[in-house]
């Protein structure tokens, strides 16, 4: 009997090529493991451009997911928001106390505190972003340098900037999951570690004895007063000697639209 | 089909949220095979969007996602009859 011989060489063939295909694919992660700066540089400027136009094409579809929402979840969500106004204006009006006399304070000790801002664009957010970070349209030439303080709304500190390149910038949100920041509680002035949870979301464990309700200014240890965010819910176990607070930014990360960059101080 | 992927994934990157994006990645590397470009997405998503900060501490998670889904998906495709 005559056999036809099998042949390898297509098989070959097409392994070869598997291997350069996942050869090339190493080369490239290596370039970006090494070389972190390079491919942000080569496509952020693109990725801004397509940004820019991103705002009006998903802004015209939230109004129209608006719309097609129903009266009774409209109203529902009206009672909701009149009633968390009701709860902050305790605490706004405390906020505005402490801000005064700590800015006296700094003003006898020759600290003001201020410093210089610079307006940036939000051109991409969470969830776009699959990590807590958002890209802006200010960068090197406007001054901003890793590490500049991020505010939003005016007064109120969302993040640090992480990476600085010449047009855009990638903030790095203080809700990033996992990411530590001391806080202190507005009313004891208790310092304690916040961990973030994404989205603008906090949550914090600390010794039940500190007293602490919903509805509590939250700022950050820093010598101009930030709002950092508001206590949202404490939860208490009988059998843990340690509460869970969550609290929130007071800014909504999906709905802010500018920053400021405070280009003239660091976070440490 | 491999070129409505790549360019419903593009799309998806620069409009959507990054769940879709991983979806539509998922259903590529299943119905195309060999979808090599996932693995390409992957290092961009991590390069534009991400930051030495990362989630918990890693900053290649969207890479790392790339090449599970593209090994696991490729593994049960020689296994699997359509």
């Amino acid at each position: 009997m005559t056999y036809l011989r099998r042949s390898n060489v297509s098989e070959k063939k097409s392994r070869l090529a598997t291997l350069g295909i996942v050869a090339l694919f190493v080369v490239l992660f290596l370039v970006h493991y090494f070389f972190p700066r390079f491919y942000p540089s080569v496509f952020l400027p693109i990725t801004s451009l397509f940004a820019k136009s991103e705002s009006g094409f998903t802004g015209w579809i939230g109004n129209m997911a608006r719309v097609a929402s129903s009266k009774y979840s409209l109203v529902k969500e009206n009672d909701g928001l009149r009633r968390e106004i009701a709860s902050r204006e305790a605490s706004a009006l405390l906020l505005n106390d402490l801000r005064t006399e700590n800015e006296s304070l700094k003003a006898l000790l020759g600290r003001t505190g201020e410093g210089h801002d610079v307006l940036g664009v939000i051109l991409s957010r969470p969830p776009m972003s699959p990590y807590d970070t958002l890209i802006i349209d200010i960068g090197s030439v406007d001054g901003v340098e890793a590490g500049d303080k991020v505010y939003a709304e005016g007064d109120i500190l969302i993040g640090d900037v992480a990476e600085a390149y010449a047009h855009q910038s990638k903030v790095d949100l203080f809700s990033a999951p996992g990411r530590i920041i001391p806080i202190l509680l507005g009313k004891s002035g208790v310092q304690i570690q916040a961990v973030g949870r994404g989205a603008g979301n906090f949550s914090a464990r600390l010794p039940v004895e500190i007293g602490v309700e919903e509805g509590d200014p939250i700022i950050l240890p820093q010598i101009r007063p930030h709002t950092f965010g508001v206590v949202e819910k404490i939860m208490v176990d009988s059998s843990d000697s340690l509460q869970t607070m969550l609290f929130k930014a007071p800014a909504n990360i999906n709905e802010i639209r500018f920053v400021e960059v405070d280009i003239d101080t660091r976070v440490d | 089909m491999r070129i409505a992927f790549n360019i419903a994934i593009i799309a998806s990157m620069l409009f959507f949220p990054w769940w879709l994006t991983a979806l539509i990645v998922l259903a590529a590397v299943s119905v195309v095979g060999k979808f090599y470009e996932a693995l390409a997405y992957g290092i961009v998503m991590d390069a534009v969007y991400g930051t030495a900060l990362g989630f918990h501490g890693f900053s290649y998670a969207a890479t790392l996602y790339a090449v599970a889904i593209f090994i696991v998906a490729n593994a049960i495709r020689k296994r699997v009859v359509w």
